[in-house]
């Protein structure tokens, strides 16, 4: 008992860790994978949102360019005129037109302006070579670009200008960085909730879309260097760091809920299945007491009735058959007792020669007076001399309890036959009756404990249902086992018992 | 802000447009030459004056005005600074009214616009929106403000109002575009939209040289406010200017004649291109004069002989008019042999501005010398400085008045060096010298 009892516990342990780790694993999975998701989405969250900023920043090189544009082609390239867009336009600082090698404006021939020198000075190299305007940007040979922009970043202030080549001049407009800059931080206007976007020029803060957010505790997720001509710009996206803690503490939370569900479902489970096995077990240990009390009482009895029967033999006829009612039913009756207890409690083996010939008989003999009662008869075939190695009392129980099953369900056969077959790997010992039989599906269900085919023939008669489940019990416990065969009609029981490692058939041969 | 009383008295050499168009207002321009009557083959130096006197204003018809109040709310504004300038912005905003536009730009790490351009209609809520959110935090995001400040002035940019900014700071600008050139070529910006920006630097941290730069280049003006609490007193100073603008757009172009060669502009910054030299002023203020001066070099000439020497032309918007005015003279100088009769001939007050004016440029040395740490260098330079203008041969009281003060002025500098105040002494030098170059006097306040 205790036995089976640290065995189911032990069982209970590995589906309880089973089902836990089961649980955990996967769990701890799916939030990892949250973990990444969660991840990834911020990522490219911030990756569109850096785009998004860099072409709003870019977009005022292509607004400025298409004004640009018009106002080149609508202009005349005199002097006046360039004075004038100097003077009026809030993005132009200063123009120069190049023809060739030639600065036609500003024009050196005249007087120029402490302002206008510095910007000649400044265009020089562009004068001397006009292909520094586009040299950054030629991507094949055969490319000829009419319009770009220009950029110095050497000088102190970066020179930002927009060339364009109409004719073969070259005019060129320097548009002030800094209003670049002050244009870009006025217009400017992002709301990311509670992530900031950052647009840093040299590594300077330009521009920030949550005004004063300490970045210390924020998680860099994305940066984005600007194209020419703006290559020392950067836009740099920060964001919460993915609270993995929150994830992986409330998930892993709900785990150990769902985990602590799960073992307290399974020890449920458990103490419902110990409790009904103990309280089996308590019946069983009440019936096997009161079975055993049965025995003693029943042994006198037995006793006894042998006793009147040899007084009265040769006395009145009447007497002797009450007599002989008396032992046949005691006889009955201990072998019911004697089932429920092998039933109950497993009695010591108890391995020894036996002469299967004269042993069949003895049996055969015990039933006879109820066989007779019942006008059945039994025809008992077997070899004359064989011995085999086994346990007595569990070997007269398995063929008790099959001539006591014959006697109650196949009385209207009105014979049975006990026949002994010896075959070199096993011995069989066989009952066949001429009842109705068992149906096929039936045949399963009969070795299971208190089962009783349903029909007819069971209908008033008193069973335990425990007959043949002893029996196969017993059988496995000599080494064999018992088969059912239908004969139609009836049906026949075969003990088969196998040759163990020890001489099983100590004499005989074959019929 | 120093107040100067007692100025010009008006001469025969007064040419008043407003006799010309009648009763209406107009700016008074005056052209002088320091020495009209020069020694012949003699070059000396010689200075061109051209001041301009902003016409009497009746307070009940001045421009609408265009403000956006910049204010620095760095954490180093905590305290009493915050509390001033948050009360300076409320007084802004009583002190403006439905036809005026404001706007209010707050800067720490960067920039935030709390007031966006609008009509002083609601005031309550005005300064509601001011009292919550002019509150100290963060970095000096300098640039930044300015330029937010611009683009508030900018939505609603009108020839005929007063376009300002004005500017509250108390730190070194820390964050984003943080040098004197570029924040100068942000006040040019401003500048070219017609908007000036006044910058009032708080206390003893703040770059004195970033904020007259931004002040110089968009023509606004600059106030050192030593304590917090002068922050109001400077702050009505400021209004008073601002609603006192007549005229705006000023230009002024100096073109000499053959032979005569332009030296250099003193003070004021300008063009000078062959021999001519232009200038622009953002806006004039009733009442108070302000003067471009220009260091010539005369051509030679013999005894008696009168040539045509400078033609000045001035144009300018008249804010009561909502017209262009202009303006043109011609002076012409006469050579003689008599030393007397070149000395009588001196006009004085052209004379004490130009000495004023070298004395300005010997004190930006000695502003150099103290951020170099050379202190006593620097007092030495001060008082050298203050003797030479003292020592110069005038006679009217009215300009001998304002060159004591100059003197002055630079001998109460150097006592306070002595007093080890540095910090605020360079402040104050440069507070001074700043509005020496701009070259404004004033009657009164």
């Amino acid at each position: 008992m205790a036995k089976r009892k640290s065995r189911s516990l032990l069982i209970l342990v590995a589906v309880m860790f089973a089902v836990i780790g089961l649980i955990a694993y996967f769990g701890f999975r799916t939030l990892e994978h949250e973990v990444l998701l969660r991840h990834y989405q911020a990522q490219t969250l911030a990756q569109t949102r850096i785009v998004q900023a860099g072409t709003f920043v870019m977009s005022w090189f292509e607004q400025r360019a298409a004004r640009f544009d018009a106002m080149m082609e609508l202009t005349a390239y005199d002097d006046s005129a360039m004075k004038a867009i100097v003077a009026r336009d809030d993005d132009i600082d200063s123009v120069f037109v190049l023809q060739k090698n030639r600065l036609l404006y500003p024009d050196e021939r005249y007087l120029l302006t402490q302002k206008e020198q510095d910007w000649v000075r400044l265009v020089m190299p562009i004068v001397h070579d006009p292909s520094l305007l586009y040299s950054h940007n030629i991507k094949s040979e055969q490319q000829v670009l009419l319009a770009g922009w220009f950029v110095v970043n050497e000088t102190q202030e970066p020179v930002l200008i927009y060339w364009r080549n109409k004719g073969g001049d070259v005019v060129g407009f320097r548009v002030s960085y800094i209003k670049l800059l002050s244009d870009i931080i006025n217009a400017a206007d992002f709301d990311f909730g509670d992530d900031t976007l950052q647009i840093k020029e040299n590594g300077r803060l330009l521009y920030q879309s949550k005004p004063a957010e300490q970045l210390r505790q924020r998680e860099q997720l994305g940066v984005l260097h600007l194209p020419y001509p703006l290559s020392t710009w950067q836009i740099e996206y920060y964001s919460q760091p993915t609270n993995t803690l929150v994830v992986y503490g409330w998930g892993g939370l709900f785990l150990l809920a769902l985990m602590v569900i799960a073992g307290l479902i399974v020890f449920r489970f458990y103490r419902e299945y110990t409790q009904t096995a103990r309280l089996a077990q308590q019946q069983v240990g009440f019936v096997s007491q009161v079975s055993h009390e049965l025995k003693t009482p029943l042994t006198n009895i037995s006793l006894y009735a042998e006793l009147l029967k040899e007084d009265l033999s040769g006395g009145s006829e009447e007497g002797l058959r009450y007599a002989e009612v008396i032992v046949s039913e005691s006889k009955r009756l201990s072998r019911l007792i004697q089932n429920i207890l092998t039933f109950t409690r497993a009695p010591k083996l108890n391995i020894q020669p036996i002469e299967l010939h004269t042993f069949i008989r003895q049996i055969a003999d015990g039933f006879m007076p109820s066989f007779q009662a019942k006008k059945m008869s039994i025809v008992v075939k077997m070899p004359q001399q064989i011995t085999i190695n086994s346990d007595v009392d569990r070997l007269t129980q398995i063929i008790s309890n099959f001539l006591s099953n014959a006697e109650k369900y196949a009385a209207a056969g009105k014979r049975v036959e006990l026949t002994v077959e010896r075959q070199p790997e096993y011995v069989d010992i066989a009952l066949r009756d001429y009842g109705v039989g068992i149906p096929e599906k039936e045949v399963k269900m009969i070795f299971q404990p208190f089962y009783r085919v349903k029909s007819a023939i069971t209908e008033g008669v008193a069973g335990t249902g425990i007959g043949l489940t002893i029996a196969r019990q017993l059988a496995e416990s000599l080494g064999g086992e018992i088969l059912v065969k239908q004969t139609m009609p009836g049906v026949q029981f075969i003990l088969r018992l196998k040759q163990g490692g020890q001489p099983f058939v100590l004499e005989g041969g074959l019929e | 802000m120093q107040m100067r009383l007692g100025c010009v008295v008006l001469t025969s050499l007064f040419f008043s447009l407003s006799a010309s168009a009648g009763m209406a207002p107009s700016v008074t321009v005056k052209s002088e030459l320091a020495s009209p009557v020069i020694l012949e083959n003699v070059q000396d130096k010689n200075y061109v004056k051209v001041s301009l006197k902003g016409f009497p204003l009746d307070t009940k018809r001045r421009s609408p005005i265009n403000l956006a109040l910049v204010i620095d709310r760095s954490s180093s504004m905590s305290g009493a600074r915050i509390e001033k300038a948050r009360d300076a912005a409320i007084m802004a905003v009583n002190m403006l009214n439905s036809e005026d536009t404001l706007s209010v730009v707050t800067y720490d790490s960067t920039v935030e616009v709390i007031v966006p351009a609008t009509k002083v209609k609601d005031k309550n809520k005005l300064i509601e929106v001011i009292k919550k959110k002019v509150q100290s935090r963060g970095m000096t995001a300098l640039f930044a403000g300015v330029s937010k400040g611009i683009e508030q002035v900018s939505k609603h940019l009108h020839k005929e109002q007063v376009n300002r900014i004005i500017l509250l700071s108390d730190g070194q600008a820390n964050v984003g575009p943080t040098s004197i050139n570029e924040l100068a070529e942000l006040a040019k910006i401003a500048a070219k939209k017609g908007i000036a920006v006044t910058t009032l630097g708080i206390g003893e941290g703040y770059n004195e040289d970033l904020m007259t730069a931004i002040a110089g280049y968009s023509d606004g003006n600059h106030a050192f406010v030593e304590e917090p609490t002068d922050l109001e007193m400077i702050f009505a100073k400021e209004f008073n200017d601002v609603m006192s603008v007549v005229a705006q757009d000023v230009e002024v172009v100096i073109q000499l004649a053959n032979n005569v060669k332009p030296v250099r502009l003193l003070g004021r910054d300008g063009e000078i291109k062959g021999n001519q030299a232009r200038v622009r002023l953002n806006q004039l203020y009733s009442n108070q004069e302000k003067y471009v001066l220009l260091e010539v070099i005369p051509a030679k000439g013999v005894r008696a002989e009168t040539k045509p020497f400078v033609e000045i032309n001035v144009s300018y918007d008249n804010l009561s008019t909502k017209k262009k005015d202009t303006y043109q003279k011609a002076l012409a100088i006469r050579y003689t042999a008599s030393v007397e009769e070149v000395k009588g001939a001196v006009v004085e007050e052209v004379l004490a501005d130009s000495a004023i004016q070298s004395m300005a440029l010997e004190n930006e040395r000695a502003v150099q010398l103290m951020s170099e740490g050379k202190m006593s260098e620097a007092q030495a330079v001060l008082k050298q400085s203050a003797r030479t203008l003292e020592a110069l041969p005038i006679s009217a009281p009215t300009v001998k008045q304002k060159i004591q003060e100059n003197v002055n002025q630079n001998d109460q500098l150097i006592e306070r060096m002595k007093k080890g105040d540095t910090g605020s002494s360079r402040k104050m030098l440069k507070e001074q010298n700043y509005n020496r170059q701009q070259q404004s006097t004033r009657d009164s306040y």
